[in-house]
């Protein structure tokens, strides 16, 4: 135990001589985390810019941009005379959409004919496109209904099927709550190999136990920015936490045990410090990929979607989705944790054929 | 002069060649990277994401619903639950991303001649999931329209007609993996630099050799990324070669400069990568590729304003992917080369430093 004690204090002087090392268990998490700590905390996908080409100039044209100016994800901040002249605000990246209305559109509403709005909806981001394509949808769909109750018509005829929309666990589709639970672990996640990476190489390492004593200066600074992260993720940022505390914190400290396991196992196969924290690196950031939290697993080839379950952050992700936004029962993730677990016999795995 | 900055090339070749770390993290690591995600991104939507349907109707008409959700591209009905409860422990097991509710009295109310409620349950802790399963559903109820509304809504999606995954953020991480992966490179170049501390040449001489050296190995990679890659994976190419060159050459200047002004401050060979490893995904969205810039912080956003990504991602992507023309990118140009001067007058003065100090023998 003695001995044990001087491989730590060994292990602090040796992290308190090297600035790097300090910096990646100290300054460098902090910054990480007051980066999206400052960019999530007022994310609000609102007052989009978009162009309004008004081809009929009626008072009917007006209220129908008044109602899109309503909306919330939606801001007309541009008029143009043409099609065209609106393409040049959209390239020059001032405006994410076009709202066209037709020269007869007050006239045929009036001679009750139909007529058109066309919208050109930028694609080249998904997150604005789908924001304004849902917010003009609604408003032509008002529109619609209110032309008809003028008219008396019989809505069953025009809408003969409706939906009543329940959105679950992201109910205001809030991107904070959808992706701060996925970066700021990340972050942790990365420091805690590199610090693993940083502990075992350059030096001389006698035994199992001596390897995790080295180790142990990095698990508690990455415990401790993990609390941290769980006091902003939920406190600061008011993220849903609608599960289990508990299985959360477990699943952290897993993550980050799980991904000093392979720092450690990286060095051991490298024996290169470089390499190991370039391959470390590398690895780490391929996980917001394969975690298929923006892009669905399913939805890849297999080899790749198979792959996915090489990163222990897939199952952290996983956890997190499952007991912050949907409070599911802890039971459900009690497996995403078992293969966690599944990760810490790697270094054993490794240092038995070395 | 032109000996030296010829000497000056070769040396820096050499540091590159010669040390396989560097070769990996600056040659090989962008194109791993760009084949591993553009892989992972192929099939660009998700198609029949499985939804579960609970038909208390169990009519004529219910059915019908359900084969035009079946029909959907979007969606697919891959279970009937008998109620909430079971339907509910699908989501939760992770076996459904959404749920539809057909009441009992949903063939009378057609009889009827009234409309047809449905409840739709959709599972957002996936945005991409949700938004899908959104637009299998509502697609599939609008196409029992009957007669035509007043109003139409007809929209046509620009430059990435099928909201493909990859196609919106591809081209803003090939970028932000050039820029890392040069920063990190070129920076453990430096490093191993000042470690050797062998004689160097005259500051300019040396700075002009590192732009060239950098310059003649990302040529060749950058064009094979947005030429060919970009082609295999085919990702929008609207923009013509000329404007795309423009912002390559002004976004990739920038980069090198400031690698080359970075690298200076390393000394040891793993500081590039630790310091700079953790920072692509905020480089990423500070790009404003994946979040727009009016969604966040604008004082984060003008903080971001000092990397090469945040003016080189948008002006790339209006560039290419909708094909804007030199005159609508002009605010991102100036600011790219004024990035480049910058960061070269600070390599500069880095350089000069260390070729004044004592230690270093003149040639």
């Amino acid at each position: 135990m003695i001995s044990m004690f001087k491989v730590f204090v060994d292990q602090l002087r040796r992290i308190l001589h090297d600035r790097v090392y300090i910096s990646l268990l100290t300054i460098l998490p902090a910054i990480s985390l007051l980066f999206f700590v400052c960019f999530f905390s007022d994310v609000s996908i609102e007052s989009l810019p978009i162009v309004v080409v008004d081809n009929d100039h009626s008072a009917t044209s007006r209220e129908l941009v008044e109602m899109i100016n309503a909306t919330a994800s939606v801001d007309v901040r541009y008029s143009a005379q043409s099609v065209h002249e609106s393409q040049t605000i959209i390239t020059s990246g001032r405006a994410y959409a076009v709202v066209v209305i037709p020269h007869n559109f007050e006239r045929s509403i009036l001679r009750q004919e139909p007529c058109s709005i066309i919208l050109y909806n930028s694609g080249a981001n998904i997150s604005t496109n789908g924001f304004i394509e849902k917010d003009l949808q609604r408003v032509a769909t008002t529109f619609n209904a209110a032309i008809s109750l003028e008219r008396g018509e019989n809505l069953a005829q025009i809408l003969p099927v409706q939906f009543e929309q329940h959105i679950l666990f992201n109910a205001e589709l809030d991107y904070a709550a959808y992706l701060a639970p996925c970066f700021m672990p990340m972050m942790i996640m990365i420091f805690s190999l590199l610090g693993s990476v940083m502990a075992v190489t350059d030096c001389k390492i006698g035994s199992v136990r001596e390897l995790l004593t080295r180790c142990l200066p990095t698990t508690i600074a990455m415990i401790l920015f993990a609390v941290l992260m769980l006091v902003l993720l939920f406190v600061w940022l008011k993220i849903p936490l609608n599960g289990s505390v508990w299985v959360i914190i477990i699943a952290t400290i897993l993550l980050i045990a799980d991904y000093q396991a392979i720092g450690v196992s990286l060095a051991a196969l490298t024996k290169n410090r470089d390499l190991a924290i370039s391959l470390g690196g590398g690895y780490s950031v391929l996980a917001f990929t394969f975690s298929g939290l923006t892009f669905p697993t399913m939805a890849m080839f297999p080899i790749l979607r198979f792959s996915s379950y090489l990163f222990p952050f897939t199952y952290y992700m996983t956890i997190m989705v499952e007991q912050a936004l949907r409070g599911a029962a802890i039971e459900i993730s009690l497996p995403n944790i078992g293969c966690m677990l599944l990760f810490l016999l790697l270094p054993m795995v490794i240092y038995k054929r070395l | 002069m032109i000996q030296q900055i010829i000497s000056a090339i070769k040396s820096e070749y050499k540091l590159i060649f010669r040390n396989h770390g560097v070769l990996l993290v600056l040659i090989f690591a962008p194109l791993i990277y760009a084949v591993l995600y553009s892989s992972a991104y192929a099939k660009q939507v998700a198609t029949k994401i499985p939804i579960a349907v609970i038909d208390n109707s169990n009519s004529h008409s219910s059915r019908e619903l359900i084969e035009l959700f079946n029909a959907s591209p979007y969606i697919d009905v891959r279970y009937e639950a008998e109620d909430m409860f079971a339907a509910k422990r699908l989501l939760f097991d992770g076996k459904i991303y959404g749920i539809v509710f057909i009441p009992h009295q949903y063939a009378e109310s057609e009889i009827e001649k009234k409309q047809r409620w449905i409840s739709a349950y959709f599972d957002a802790s996936y945005f991409l999931m949700y938004r899908q399963v959104l637009q299998g559903v509502a697609g599939a109820i609008s196409s029992i329209q009957t007669i035509q509304p007043g109003v139409r809504l007809q929209t046509h999606t620009l430059f990435n007609p099928a909201l493909g995954y990859g196609t919106f953020i591809m081209p803003a991480v090939l970028l932000v993996i050039l820029q890392q992966t040069a920063l990190m490179g070129i920076g453990m170049v430096g490093a191993i630099e000042r470690r050797l501390r062998r004689k160097t040449t005259p500051p300019t001489a040396a700075l002009l050799g590192k732009f060239i050296a950098y310059g003649t190995i990302y040529a060749p990679l950058c064009a094979y990324i947005f030429a060919i890659h970009y082609h295999i994976f085919g990702y929008p190419e609207n923009g013509t070669l000329w404007n795309c060159l423009v912002v390559m050459v002004s976004y990739m200047t920038a980069v090198i400069a400031l690698a080359i002004a970075l690298s200076t401050l390393f000394r040891r060979v793993e500081t590039p990568l630790i310091a700079i490893i953790w920072s692509s995904i905020p480089i990423l969205l500070l790009s404003g590729a994946s979040l727009p810039t009016e969604v966040f912080a604008k004082w984060l956003h003008t903080i971001g304003l000092l990397l090469p990504s945040s003016s080189g991602v948008p002006a790339y992507i209006r560039a290419q992917s909708m094909g804007a023309d030199i005159s609508e990118l002009i605010p991102e140009l100036v600011r790219l080369w004024a990035l480049t001067a910058l960061y070269t007058m600070v390599a500069k003065y880095k350089i000069s430093e260390r070729f004044a100090s004592p230690g270093y023998p003149l040639s």
